[in-house]
Order: C-alpha cells, then structure tokens, then sequence
C-alpha cells in the first residue's frame, strides 16, 4: 500500500480527533492557565500526529521495499 | 549547575539509541505484520518504538526531567480537605470534570468535560450504540469503569440494542469510547494531585483562575 492509500484509507481519519482529546486532556494535568493548556495541546497533537505519520511512513517503505 | 540538563554526550547517546530502537521496533513491526497479519510480535515492535521514543524524547529536549511545566504565578489557594477530595473524587468518576468544578477549577472542568464526553459520544455514535454491553465486550469495560456516569447512562439507553448486522466503525467505536475513560483516569489522577499539591506550602494552585471567575 502506498503512503497516500495510508493517509486516504478509512481508517487514518478517525486518529486526529482522537489524538487532540489525548492531547487535550494530558496537557491539562499539573496546568492551571488555559493558555498554556492549550498551546502545549496543540504542540502535543502536532507531535502525535507527526509520529503517526514517521511511522507510516517507515512501516509502508518497510513493506515496500524490504518484504518480498 | 542545573542537575537535569544533559550533556552533548548523553544527548547524543540518547537520540541515537532511542531513535535506532524506535526503527527496530518499526522494522519488526513491518516484518511481522508482512508475514502474517495476526502476528503478535507486532506488539513487541510497537513497545519497542514507544520505548525509543521516551528515550530520545529528553535527549532532544537536552533535559531529563518531564516536559510538565508547573504555572508558578498563581497564589496557593487554601488547603482542600480530605473530604471534598473523595467527594469530587466520587463526582469526578460519574461526570468528568466535575470534581475540578466543585473545587473553582471551572474552565479547566469545561474542557474536560467536552473533551472526554465528544470522545465517549462519538464512540457510541460509531458503534451505533452497540459498543456499551457488558456481555459482550467484557474487555472493553475495564476501561469503561473510569468513566460510570456516562457508561451507565449510554448503557441504560443503548441495553436493548443487538449485534444483528455489520457495523463498518465498530472497532474504531470502541476505542474512542475506551481511550475517553481512560482520559477520565487521567483526569481524576489530575484532580486528585490538585487537592493534594493545594493542601501544601507555596502550591501553584488555580487561585488566579478562580478569582477571575469571581470577579
């Protein structure tokens, strides 16, 4: 599967809602003002979804090139 | 001298072989999965990502210590007694952020209230309600347990639901609604250290936040 299948496929769509609750919610532990809970959130979803798709890309070359 | 920065070298030894046990992870996932798709050593791949990652992630950060920053600026509030800490404890299980509410952390109690309840909401909208029963996805609700208010009452709306067609999403269903009340885990753990960290000398509480609520 190449990587833009990855990104289209059903599936993927459903990762970046669930990544910014994750955010959201982790980056409002041991944080009071709502400012910096929400720019490290965002920060944090960036990050997520950023190793999602480093991820994506290194298993998807993986397959391609090292698998028969 | 600050005891948590790293020196060039433990960076580099950091980033280096976290970032080397992260790409063997990723290739024994991919090898793993590429010849057999039920494979389970593709879970030890993805610990051994997950595992890399933590240990680079400092040596980028050229710091030890957790990237948690504290709010330092706000004044403590006054110590919160044991009682209301398991009363809002109790709330904060049946109603995310409720705990943080009743405490004056009320816009950081609105976030995590939305948030949590989006998630679970969009979980069972997914799964077109059948993602709540108990006799079926046993697994499921060890994680549900973290969230009784909002699993009881889709429960008791969604009971009568069966399983007697193909739900396209219903795994994704699942795990929005698992990892929303595991988020409420982790908010309650976070109300819990707010009680905690108010009862001491020199806390960084929300005592800012609640008096611009105040006024």
């Amino acid at each position: 599967m190449t990587l833009l299948g990855l990104l289209t496929a059903g599936e993927f769509l459903f990762l970046p809602p669930i990544c910014l609750a994750i955010a959201l919610v982790t980056s409002a532990a041991h944080r009071e003002d709502m400012g910096a809970i929400l720019r490290h959130a965002l920060r944090a979803w960036l990050v997520l979804m950023g190793g999602i798709l480093l991820f994506m890309v290194v298993v998807s070359y993986l397959f391609e090139w090292i698998l028969p | 001298m600050d005891p948590h920065r790293l020196t060039p070298r433990e960076r580099a030894l950091r980033i280096l072989g976290g970032l080397g046990l992260a790409a063997v992870g990723c290739a024994v996932f991919a090898i793993s999965k590429g010849r057999d798709p039920d494979n389970r050593w593709a879970l030890a791949g993805i610990v051994a990502i997950i595992v890399g990652l933590s240990w680079a992630g400092p040596g980028f950060r050229g710091r030890r210590d957790g990237p948690v920053s504290r709010d330092t600026g706000a004044r403590p509030d006054g110590p919160i007694s044991a009682e209301l800490t398991a009363v809002g404890l109790l709330a904060a299980w049946l109603v995310p952020g409720l705990g943080h509410w009743m405490i004056g952390r009320r816009r950081k109690a609105v976030l995590l209230f939305a948030t949590i309840t989006a998630c679970f909401l969009a979980g069972v909208l997914l799964a077109q309600g059948r993602n709540l029963n108990y006799s079926r996805d046993k697994v499921y609700f060890l994680a549900y347990v973290f969230n009784a208010g909002e699993t009881a009452l889709g429960w008791l709306l969604t009971r009568s639901l069966e399983l007697d067609r193909a739900i396209p999403h219903l795994q994704v269903g699942f795990l929005y609604t698992a990892v929303a009340s595991l988020l409420n885990l982790v908010a309650m753990m976070d109300f819990v250290e707010t009680c905690t960290r108010s009862g001491r000398a020199g806390d960084p509480g929300a005592s800012a936040e609640a008096e611009g609520e105040a006024t």
